[in-house]
C-alpha cells in the first residue's frame, strides 16, 4: 500500500494559496514593465549594423509615422476639405510633429534661415557659379524668358532678390523624388477615390501607450468630420500595427482562451463531473505564470509581451499535471494516497521539460533568455503546486472511479512493444530525419511571418505605402562622427567615392544630409569666395546691360549678398522645427552618444552595385547597411541560436530520461515516440507552411514538453492494470484538452498564433498515437 | 461631326441686369472656348511692359492650355501643369504654387461657371451692367491675398474677355480675349453648337 501523508486542512490552504496568487499579481502589475515590440527579441551582442537596424525600427521616423487614408464616394473636393479638416485636427491635437497631406506649403517664416543662408547652403550652380557676369546674364535672361512666356511667375519680388533662382533650386531639392496624386491640392489615391495623409507621432514609437492615443487622435478626428459618415477610415503604419496587433491579439486571446476555457473546462467536468475540480485545475497554471513572470521580472528587470505571451503557451504542459493528480490521487480520512506510483514520472517529466526551456535561459537573445526563465520556473511551480498543494483541495473523501470498460478498452488497442516494430520506428525516424535534414534551407526568416499583424492589414500597408510613393529605404550607407559637424564633413570628403558610384553607373543615385545642408567648414569656404558688394554691383551692371530690368530692381539682392557675407554657418540646430530641418533630421540622427549620416541608395539593388557597395574601402567612413538582409541575418541568428539551445535540451533530456528509467529498461521506448513525433511534426510543418519560422521552433519545444509527458506515464508498468488504465485515461485526457485548445489557436488570422497553434496541435495529434503505440509495454500486467 | 454654326442673339429686351447665380449658369453652358489672347505684364523690376500674343483654349471641367506665337506653351489638367519651353518640357502640381494655382482656379471655375468653388476661396464681388459684367475675386487665405490681390474678370454675357490680375507688389498683368469661338458640347468636341 501506498504511505499516506497527513495534509493541512482544505479551507484555510485555499485562503492562503489565493492570497498569495493575488499578492504575487498585484506585485507583477506594479512592476511590470511590458516591452511589446518585437525589436527587443534581439541578442544583446549585435553588431554595429544590427544596432542602428534596430535604432531605426525603434525610433526612426518611419516607425513613428502613421498613413492614414479617407475613402469614400464623396465628391473629390468635399473629400479634399475632408483632409484639410482631418490634417487641422490632428495637428491641432498636439500629438503630432508633423501632418501632411499634399497642401502644405512652405510657410515662409519657417523656411526663413534656409533663405537667409542660400548662398552659403544652396546648390552650387544657382547659388555660387551664376554670380559671375556671364552667369548672372544667362540667369537673368532666362528670367525674362519666364516673365513673357505662357506661365509667368506670380511673385516677382522673388526674382528681384534671388536672380540666379538659387532659393528656388534649393526648394527643389527638398522635394522627395517620388510623390503621390494630387487632385484638389491634397494627396489622393490613383483612382482618386481615398485622400491620403502622413502623421508623424511626437511620441517614440516604443511608446505604446502613447501611440495608442495617437491613434486615438486621429479617429477622434475623423469622427469629427462633417462627412465622416459617408467617409471610411484607414490608418496603417507601424505604431498602428504595434498597438492594433496589441488590440487584435487582445481581442483574439480573449476569445479563443474563452472558447479554450469552456473546452477544457467542460471536458474536465465530463470527466471528474465535479464544478470544485474544474475550478482548482487551473490553480496551478495560474501560480506557474505568475512565479514564472516574477522570476523573469526579478531576473531581467522588465519583460517582454511576447514572451508572456509564447511563455504562458509553453506552459500548456501544466494542464496536464492537476489531470494526473485528479485522476490517481485517493482521499480518505484526512490521508492522501495513491501518488507514490505517478510522483517518479511526474518528477522526471516536469525535470525534463524544465531542462528543456531552461535551455532557452542561456541564449544570447533576451527574449529567448526571459522565455527559458518564465517557462522553466513556471513549470517547475505550476508542478510543485499540484504535487503538493492540489491533492489537499480534494473533496473528503475523493477517489477517481475509472470506466469498468477501461482497460478491456486499452487491451485491444494495439501496441508495438516488441523488438521489430522499435528497430522500424527508429528506422523511420532516422531515415526521416535524414530526408529532412537534406531540405537545403528549411528557415523562414521572412520578418511578416513573426508578424502580429494580419495579412490584410500588410496588404493595406503595402498598399498605402506604394500610393504615397514612401518606399521602405532598403540600402544605405551610412557614416559615423562624434557631432553633426564631422558626420557632414566625412561625408563631404567622401564625395568623390559616391560620385564613383554613380559614374559606374553601379547605383542610380543618393540622397545625402549635405545636400541639404553642407558642413560649417564647406559653407565657411563658400562664404569666403562669395562677390563683394561692389564686385556684385559691377557684374549685375554688365550683365543688365541691354535688357528692360530697371536700375536699382535688384537692391534686395545684393542686400542678402551683404547679409551672407556676415552669416554664421547654419546648424542642424538653426534648422529646426522648419520642414528643411525635419527633413534633415531623417538624414542626420544622434546615435547613442554620437551622429550617423544616412546615404539612402536608389537603384542600388542588383548584385554588382551590392559587390561594389560591400567592398567599400573602410577608410572612406561609408559603410554599408542592408536592412532587409540585416534583419533577415539576425532572425537567422535567432534560428541558429534556438537550435542549438534545442540541440543541447535534447541531449540533456535524452540524458535524464536514461537516468531516470535505465533501471526499468524503458529508455528506447520513452525517447522513440518523443523523437518520431517531433520529426514528423516538423515534416508535416514544412509540407504545410513552407517554412519553419521562430514560432513554430518554440511551439516545437511545447510539444517536445508534451510528448515527455505522455511518453513517461505511458511507459510505465504497473501491477495493476486499473493503475495503467487510469494512467492512459489522463494522458488521454490531457491530449484530448490541449489538443482541442491549440487547435482553436490554429484558427487565428495572427500569423504567430496560428502557427504557435498549428504546430502544437499537430504534435499533440501524433505523440497520442506514437505514445499508445510505441511507449506503453505489451501486457500491463505482466510485471504484476 | 457637325459642328453647326447657330448663331443664337439672345438679346434681353428688357436688359435688367442679371443677377450673379444665373450669369454663372450661362456660363457653365459654354463647356468649350477657343480665343486669340494678348498679355501684358507690368513690373516694377521692368521699366517697360512686356507683352506677347497666342492662343487660349479651355475645356470644361478643368482643361486649360495657352500657346504663345513664339511657340512655348502651358497645359493645365487638372492639378498637372506642363510648360512647353522651346525643346524643355516641365511638369510640376499646381498646388506646388500656392498663387498660381488661385488664379488658374479664379479663371477656371468663372469659365465653368462653378459658383460654390470661387466663393469657398474668394470673397466675391460682382457687378452686372446692362451691356456687361465684372467680377472681383479676392483671395480669402491670407498668404495668398499678399501676394495676389485681386483677380478682376470682365465679361459679356457668357463670354470672358479680359481678366487682370493686381499683386500685393504693385505689379499688373491683364489678358484680352478676342476672336472667340464659344461651343456648348454635350461631350469633349461632340454634339457642339457655338452658343455666342
Amino acid at each position: 500500500m501506498a504511505p499516506r501523508m497527513r495534509l493541512p486542512r482544505t479551507g484555510p490552504l485555499l485562503a492562503v494559496w489565493l492570497l498569495c496568487l493575488l499578492l504575487l499579481m498585484l506585485w507583477n502589475l506594479n512592476q511590470t514593465t511590458l516591452h511589446r515590440d518585437l525589436s527587443m527579441f534581439l541578442p544583446r551582442t549585435a553588431t554595429l549594423q544590427e544596432h542602428l537596424l534596430l535604432n531605426q525600427l525603434r525610433e526612426g521616423i518611419a516607425a513613428r509615422t502613421l498613413l492614414i487614408a479617407l475613402q469614400g464616394d464623396l465628391d473629390p473636393e468635399r473629400l479634399a476639405d475632408a483632409s484639410r479638416a482631418l490634417s487641422a485636427a490632428l495637428d491641432a491635437s498636439g500629438r503630432f510633429r508633423r501632418v501632411a497631406n499634399g497642401s502644405e506649403t512652405f510657410e515662409a517664416d519657417a523656411l526663413a534661415p534656409a533663405l537667409a543662408h542660400r548662398y552659403l547652403i544652396g546648390p552650387r550652380e544657382p547659388c555660387q557659379m551664376d554670380l559671375g557676369t556671364e552667369g548672372l546674364r544667362r540667369a537673368l535672361e532666362r528670367r525674362l524668358d519666364e516673365l513673357a512666356g505662357p506661365m509667368p511667375p506670380i511673385d516677382t519680388s522673388l526674382i528681384a532678390r534671388d536672380p540666379t533662382g538659387c532659393l528656388r533650386a534649393l526648394l527643389l531639392g527638398l522635394k522627395p523624388p517620388t510623390r503621390p496624386h494630387q487632385r484638389h491640392g491634397v494627396w489622393v489615391s490613383q483612382d482618386g477615390r481615398e485622400a491620403l495623409l502622413l502623421a508623424e507621432t511626437r511620441a517614440q514609437a516604443s511608446d505604446l501607450a502613447a501611440q495608442a492615443e495617437a491613434v486615438t487622435a486621429v479617429r477622434t478626428g475623423f469622427a469629427a468630420l462633417a462627412d465622416s459618415a459617408q467617409l471610411h477610415l484607414a490608418i496603417s503604419g507601424p505604431g498602428y500595427f504595434a498597438i492594433g496587433s496589441q488590440e487584435t491579439i487582445q481581442t483574439q486571446t480573449t476569445w479563443l482562451s474563452a472558447a479554450a476555457s469552456l473546452v477544457v473546462a467542460t471536458l474536465l467536468f465530463a470527466a471528474f463531473r465535479s464544478p470544485r475540480l474544474v475550478l482548482i485545475g487551473a490553480l496551478p497554471l495560474a501560480t506557474g505564470i505568475l512565479i514564472g513572470t516574477t522570476a523573469v521580472v526579478l531576473t531581467f528587470g522588465s519583460i517582454q509581451g511576447i514572451t508572456l505571451a509564447l511563455g504562458v503557451t509553453l506552459m500548456g504542459v501544466a494542464m496536464d499535471y492537476p489531470v494526473h493528480i485528479f485522476v490517481h490521487t485517493e482521499r480518505r480520512d484526512g490521508d492522501i494516497g495513491g501518488l507514490s506510483g505517478i510522483g517518479p514520472s511526474l518528477l522526471l517529466a516536469v525535470v525534463t521539460t524544465v531542462c528543456g526551456y531552461a535551455a532557452l535561459a542561456l541564449a544570447e537573445f533576451e527574449g529567448l533568455a526571459q522565455l527559458g526563465v518564465l517557462a522553466g520556473a513556471g513549470l517547475a511551480s505550476a508542478a510543485a503546486c499540484s504535487r503538493f498543494l492540489l491533492p489537499a483541495l480534494l473533496p473528503e473523501p475523493y477517489r477517481w472511479k475509472a470506466p469498468s470498460a477501461l482497460p478491456g478498452l486499452l487491451d485491444r488497442l494495439p501496441t508495438l512493444d516488441s523488438c521489430p516494430a522499435r528497430l522500424i520506428a527508429l528506422g523511420l525516424t532516422g531515415l526521416l530525419t535524414a530526408l529532412l535534414a537534406l531540405h537545403p534551407d528549411p528557415w523562414s526568416s521572412d520578418l511578416s511571418r513573426l508578424s502580429t499583424v494580419p495579412r490584410s492589414e500588410i496588404a493595406l500597408d503595402q498598399r498605402l505605402r506604394a500610393e504615397l510613393g514612401a518606399p521602405e529605404v532598403a540600402q544605405i550607407l551610412f557614416v559615423v562622427g562624434t557631432n553633426p559637424e564631422q558626420v557632414l564633413q566625412r561625408i563631404e570628403s567622401s564625395s568623390t567615392e559616391l560620385n564613383r558610384l554613380v559614374d559606374a553607373s553601379l547605383i542610380a543615385g543618393f540622397d545625402t544630409p549635405t545636400r541639404i545642408l553642407p558642413s560649417q567648414a564647406t559653407q565657411r569656404a563658400r562664404q569666403s569666395e562669395l562677390p563683394t558688394r561692389d564686385q556684385l554691383q559691377r557684374r549685375l551692371d554688365q550683365a543688365v546691360a541691354g535688357l528692360p530690368f530697371r536700375t536699382g530692381a535688384f537692391a534686395p539682392f545684393l542686400d542678402d549678398l551683404d547679409l551672407a557675407h556676415a552669416q554664421t554657418p547654419l546648424t542642424p540646430d538653426d534648422l529646426k522645427g522648419t520642414p528643411i530641418g525635419e527633413r534633415l533630421e531623417t538624414l542626420l540622427q544622434p546615435f547613442d552618444a554620437e551622429w550617423v549620416g544616412l546615404i539612402p541608395l536608389i537603384g542600388a539593388d542588383h548584385p554588382a552595385a551590392i559587390a561594389a557597395l560591400q567592398s567599400l574601402d573602410p577608410a572612406s567612413g561609408l559603410r554599408y547597411l542592408d536592412l532587409r538582409e540585416t534583419s533577415a541575418g539576425l532572425i537567422d541568428r535567432f534560428i541558429r541560436e534556438t537550435l542549438n539551445s534545442l540541440t543541447l535540451a535534447a541531449a540533456l533530456i535524452g540524458v535524464l530520461i536514461w537516468l531516470g528509467v535505465r533501471r526499468q529498461g524503458r529508455t528506447l521506448r520513452v525517447i522513440l515516440p518523443i523523437a518520431l513525433t517531433l520529426v514528423l511534426d516538423y515534416g508535416l510543418l514544412l509540407a504545410i507552411e513552407g517554412a519553419i519560422n521562430l514560432f513554430h521552433l518554440v511551439s516545437l519545444l511545447l510539444v517536445l514538453g508534451l510528448s515527455i509527458d505522455y511518453s513517461l506515464f505511458l511507459s510505465r508498468r504497473c501491477a495493476d492494470p486499473a493503475e495503467s488504465a487510469r494512467a492512459a485515461f489522463a494522458v488521454a485526457l490531457s491530449a484530448l484538452s490541449s489538443l482541442l485548445m491549440f487547435g482553436l489557436l490554429a484558427l487565428s488570422s495572427i500569423p504567430v498564433l496560428h502557427a504557435i497553434g498549428l504546430t502544437t496541435a499537430l504534435g499533440i495529434g501524433l505523440a497520442l498515437p506514437a505514445t499508445f503505440l510505441l511507449a506503453r509495454p505489451r501486457r500491463p500486467s505482466l510485471s504484476g | 461631326m457637325a459642328a453647326i454654326g447657330l448663331l443664337l442673339c439672345t438679346a434681353d429686351p428688357i436688359a435688367a441686369p442679371i443677377d450673379l447665380e444665373t450669369r454663372m449658369r450661362s456660363l457653365a453652358q459654354v463647356t468649350q472656348v477657343e480665343a486669340e489672347y494678348r498679355e501684358t505684364v507690368e513690373l516694377s523690376l521692368l521699366d517697360q511692359p512686356l507683352e506677347s500674343r497666342g492662343h487660349l483654349r479651355y475645356q470644361a471641367p478643368d482643361h486649360l492650355s495657352k500657346t504663345s506665337d513664339r511657340g512655348d506653351a502651358v497645359h493645365i489638367d487638372g492639378d498637372r501643369v506642363e510648360v512647353i519651353e522651346g525643346d524643355s518640357k516641365a511638369q510640376f502640381m499646381i498646388s506646388d504654387q500656392a498663387a498660381l494655382a488661385s488664379v488658374v482656379l479664379a479663371l477656371r471655375a468663372t469659365f465653368a461657371g462653378n459658383l460654390d468653388r470661387l466663393r469657398r476661396h474668394f470673397e466675391l464681388d460682382y457687378q452686372p451692367r446692362t451691356d456687361s459684367w465684372t467680377l472681383a475675386l479676392t483671395p480669402r487665405e491670407r498668404g495668398i491675398g499678399n501676394i495676389v490681390q485681386t483677380i478682376r474678370i470682365t465679361g459679356v454675357e457668357n463670354r470672358i474677355d479680359r481678366l487682370e490680375i493686381v499683386e500685393g507688389n504693385g505689379d499688373r498683368r491683364s489678358m484680352r480675349l478676342s476672336n472667340q469661338r464659344l461651343l456648348a458640347c454635350s461631350g469633349p468636341d461632340k454634339d457642339c453648337r457655338s452658343t455666342q
